[in-house]
């Protein structure tokens, strides 16, 4: 048998290190946003009071982190890029109690792996500091130098010795938002620290340190979002739960302004969020979620954060336990701030067949009815002449052009329900529309044709409105301005970190210009982290359309009913309408008189 | 509580007080409205705990007392019943037996003493103002009121008072409407600001409709009240104020101009009115050119077709294209009673002042539509 072995020679042979830390680091480091958090993480865990992080095209080029931490003897730099070298546990029993937020010992030498690396550290009570340059894993240079106190780590062109990595990283605005949330969220969690982030020389975030949780917040949400926030500070069991939530009228379209600190370490979990979700039920709109920064605190026994390299998962021990906190934590917020009963304006919560507000009879005489009278008696002849009416018209066939035309034929408005659906008769039977998608619809073809022909009617206001912009919104949107202003939205740059809106598109009327443009603006930013691809023309017209319809819960009145199934019924394009959901269903009649056993 | 009154006495106070009624109140005792006999007659009341209005009605009290009676079917059938005397009383089930000639009605009522008092206005500075005047301030400015409800500061109408002149101020953010009348007030320690809900301007509007005499005004921290002087109906409203900062109109108000336009006031309106025909689909927007001694009127739309209007002008200044929307002008037109209108201009997306020639008690100012 022995012989055997040695006859062949071994397939199975160990990887060399520099190897093993490349595939590590296909773990932790994922884009220059990981980068940033872990070495951000050494800063914190080092003692810094002022972190600096300096980025160059979204991180791609260059990632520096300075701080004034406690810095590393020579010694313990050079230790510091070996694998699993770390001063942060010595035991596996260590992991019980982990207080830092790194501990796996991965980080520097994953990230030297897949980068040109550069460490400069120096310990205030040494008097001279030390610089390593590692590229391809291995130290190419290694020299006690001069230094300031503190570590600077410089990261040049990420994942230049893995192409396959490097492909797929995004545009240098997703990378820097990426960063930028990150950032941010460390800011939050960090009152105390001195954020300062620098994209291509200019600084776009910058948090005080003052250690008030209120500064920290001003910069993070902007003004007009902090000032709204509510403060969470619950305990229960060993269970300490402080935060901020946004009260039940300032929602976002999206969770992205939603984090969750364990022990002050930035993480995901679909416990934490349920329990947002159901303490805000019923009084926020489906798919409107509230701003929110909770902070749990948990002897560090009860979690484990060891889950996955990047510890963005965690587990708990009980995780019923931390639901039911969360939960109670929140509502006993809004309750005590008295914002949950008064929560609820326009939101309907009975069906409520609320008849759609007609003319008294004295005045019928004078109203136009919605058909002129011989396309009435038109309507009717072809009833009675059975045409067309034995055909079933299933909603997810595709029509051909104008494919509502034939539908709503001589409609006629009867009511809305539930001030989301409009209830209309037509010579194919009962129609049920949904007013925002079609209201969606109709805008979106109007936004279309009239930006090709760049005849937007615009209203300037006469007071011009600002914005504050969180920051990473303000990025993305110096990128798609010129998109915006062509859908009639006269807005510009007004600041660092603001716009302001002058005009608006003219069809707007008087409905909340503010609110729309918000959404608009959080829905782009939101769309351009989400979307693989940069955000296109098309998309944006989409969400600028999609904002600007009505929204399901607005009461309209018979007319504003009627106008609607009319500019439906001449709309175009099936094939593009923009998130594909259904706008009209049919009963037919011959379905009505299936059902009531008429036939 | 018994009394004897006439049928359309009785309906006409009915009605005047059943206007502050809540549409769709949760609370049964909002829909009905409060009858106190005492006196020489009966005081009506009714209140949404937004605006109240009270009246009262002659009438010969027998037994004085206190009912509450829904508003609308107490006014549908006191539409319906024969002109005549109406006799009223209750019972100790709070039922009120309406007699009329041959019909007699039992309608039910709630408990008087749950009805919500109508609050007073704490701190009030007072003063009077023509009804007609007060008519005229309303109709001139209310119809800039926003009907968004998520600005709610908007909403309402800014009365203003600094001792000897009252304004009336409304804007929705696209216009702004100023009015002001002199008025005298003693003693006015800091000026007034107080922003009334436009359903309580509509509904004063309507009560001092064909009242010819003063209207006494109180103006307190969170309510106004008004009440005309001498009306034998003693119609009274009280509205509460919209809590809030209005905007800093003043601002907004260009103080120059370097374009004017002089024109009828009856002849632009027509063919702004005309010409708007075809602009509904380009929402309303027309297009105003000066070309010597015309303003041309021009609207243009891809679905509906072309208007175009010349109206005389005098022009001081170059000449100039703007766009407005058809809409706002009209809107402003139609309460200028002048036989002509200056329209201001400096620059086309810079605000412009529309005023009636020789008057400065009232302005309109419009932000103009982009050109393009």
């Amino acid at each position: 048998m022995a012989q055997t072995v040695q006859t062949y020679p071994t397939r199975i042979h160990l990887l060399e290190e520099h190897t093993v830390n490349r595939i590590a680091a296909g773990e932790v480091v994922e884009r220059p946003a990981s980068v940033v958090k872990e070495l951000v993480e050494n800063s914190i865990d080092a003692g810094a009071r002022a972190i600096l992080v300096e980025v160059e095209q979204g991180g791609k080029r260059l990632i520096r982190v300075v701080d004034d931490g406690e810095g590393m003897s020579p010694a313990d730099a050079v230790l510091s890029i070996q694998r699993h070298a770390t001063s942060k546990i010595r035991t596996a029993d260590d992991l019980q109690s982990i207080v830092t937020l790194g501990f796996r010992g991965e980080a520097l030498p994953s990230i030297a792996a897949v980068s040109r690396f550069e460490l400069l550290t120096k310990r205030a009570d040494l008097d001279t500091g030390m610089r390593l340059v590692v590229e391809n894993g291995q130290v190419v240079e290694a020299e006690e130098c001069a230094a300031r106190d503190g570590t600077v780590v410089t990261v040049r062109d990420l994942f230049y010795n893995t192409p396959a990595r490097l492909k797929f990283l995004k545009s240098t605005a997703t990378e820097l938002s990426h960063i930028t949330e990150l950032v941010t969220r460390f800011a939050l969690a960090f009152p105390e620290i001195s954020f300062r982030l620098v994209h291509n020389g200019q600084e776009i975030f910058a948090s005080q340190g003052s250690s008030d949780p209120r500064h920290a917040l001003l910069a993070v949400f902007g003004r007009d979002v902090a000032r709204e926030l509510r403060t969470i500070d619950y305990t229960e069991g060993n269970l300490h739960i402080t935060g901020y939530v946004s009260p039940p009228h300032l929602t976002r379209p999206t969770r992205a302004m939603q984090s969750f600190f364990v022990n002050r370490r930035l993480v995901r979990h679909r416990v934490l969020s349920r329990a947002l979700d159901d303490a805000y039920r019923t009084l926020t709109p489906e798919g409107r979620y509230p701003i929110a920064a909770i902070f749990l605190n948990v002897p560090p026994y009860s979690v484990d954060v060891n889950v996955h390299p990047t510890k963005a998962e965690v587990k708990f021990a009980h995780e019923g336990e931390v639901y039911h906190a969360v939960l109670n934590a929140v509502r006993q917020s809004l309750l005590q701030q008295g914002m949950m009963p008064s929560a609820l304006p326009g939101l309907q919560s009975e069906m409520d067949i609320s008849p759609a507000p007609r003319p008294t009879p004295a005045q019928t005489v004078w109203q136009p009815s919605p058909l002129p009278p011989q396309e009435v008696l038109h309507a009717e002849l072809m009833r009675r002449a059975g045409i067309d009416l034995t055909q079933p018209t299933p909603v997810d066939t595709l029509p051909s052009a104008r494919p509502y035309a034939e539908m709503l034929e001589g409609f006629q408005v009867l009511g809305q329900i539930e001030r989301t659906y409009i209830i209309a008769s037509s010579l194919r039977g009962l129609l049920i529309i949904d007013q925002h998608v079609a209201h969606e619809r109709v805008l979106y073809e109007k936004l279309t044709v009239l930006r090709q022909k760049q005849s937007i009617p615009v209203q300037h206001l006469l007071t011009p409105l600002v914005f504050h912009l969180d920051r990473r919104t303000a990025t993305l949107l110096g990128e798609h301005l010129q998109e915006i202003q062509s859908m009639g939205f006269v807005i510009e740059p007004f600041g660092s970190d603001s716009v302001v809106l002058r005009g608006v598109p003219a069809w707007l009327g008087q409905r909340n210009v503010e609110a729309i443009v918000r959404d608009l603006l959080d829905e782009i930013s939101e769309l351009g982290i989400q979307r693989r691809l940069p955000l296109t023309d098309e998309t944006l017209v989409a969400t600028t359309a999609c904002k600007m319809a009505v929204k399901a819960g607005d009461a309209l009145s018979h007319a504003e009913m009627t106008h609607l199934l009319q500019d439906l019924a001449e709309t175009e394009n099936p094939y593009l309408c923009p998130h594909g959901r259904p706008v009209v269903l049919v009963l037919s009649i011959e379905e009505l008189e299936k059902r009531f056993k008429r036939g | 509580m018994k009394i004897t009154t006439t049928r359309k006495d009785l309906l006409e106070g009915v009605q005047t007080v059943a206007h502050a009624v809540s549409g769709r109140s949760s609370l049964p005792i909002l829909q009905h409205i409060h009858l106190s006999a005492e006196g020489d007659g009966l005081k009506l009341t009714a209140s949404d705990l937004e605006i109240g209005i009270e009246c009262f009605v002659p009438a010969t009290v027998e037994m004085p007392g206190e009912a509450t009676l829904p508003a609308r079917l107490t006014q549908e059938v006191l539409s319906s019943l024969p002109d005549a005397d109406v006799k009223m009383s209750d019972d100790a089930t709070h039922s009120v037996q309406i007699t009329c000639e041959r019909s007699e009605y039992k309608l039910l009522g709630l408990s008087p003493s749950e009805y919500p008092t109508l609050p007073e206005v704490s701190d009030a500075t007072s003063f009077t103002v023509p009804a007609d005047t007060l008519k005229e301030m309303i109709k001139q400015t209310i119809f800039a009121v926003s009907t968004e409800e998520t600005r709610a500061i908007l909403t309402g109408v800014l009365v203003e008072c600094d001792g000897v002149t009252l304004r009336m101020v409304a804007t929705d953010t696209h216009r702004l409407t100023v009015r002001s009348h002199p008025v005298s007030v003693n003693a006015l320690e800091t000026p007034i600001a107080a922003v009334v809900p436009a359903r309580a301007m509509n509904e004063l509007g309507r009560i001092v409709g064909d009242y010819e005499g003063e209207v006494e005004v109180q103006i307190g921290r969170n309510q106004a009240s008004f009440r005309p002087v001498d009306d034998p109906r003693r119609t009274f409203l009280i509205t509460r104020l919209i809590d809030g900062q209005f905007p800093a109109y003043q601002r907004v108000i260009p103080t120059t101009y370097t374009k004017r336009l002089t024109l009828a006031t009856e002849e632009f309106l027509r063919a702004v009115r005309r010409a708007s025909l075809v602009a509904r689909d380009v929402s309303n927007r027309l297009i105003f050119s000066t070309n010597g001694e015309y303003l041309i009127i021009e609207a243009e739309s891809g679905q509906s077709g072309k208007a175009h209007e010349e109206v005389e002008v005098v022009r001081e200044g170059d000449d100039i294209t703007v766009a407005f929307n058809a809409r706002y002008l009209i809107d402003v037109l139609n309460v200028i009673d002048s036989e002509g209108v200056h329209l201001e201009l400096t620059e086309p997306l810079r605000p412009a002042v529309i005023r009636p020639v020789e008057q400065d008690n009232y302005l309109c100012v419009l932000m103009p539509m982009a050109l393009t």
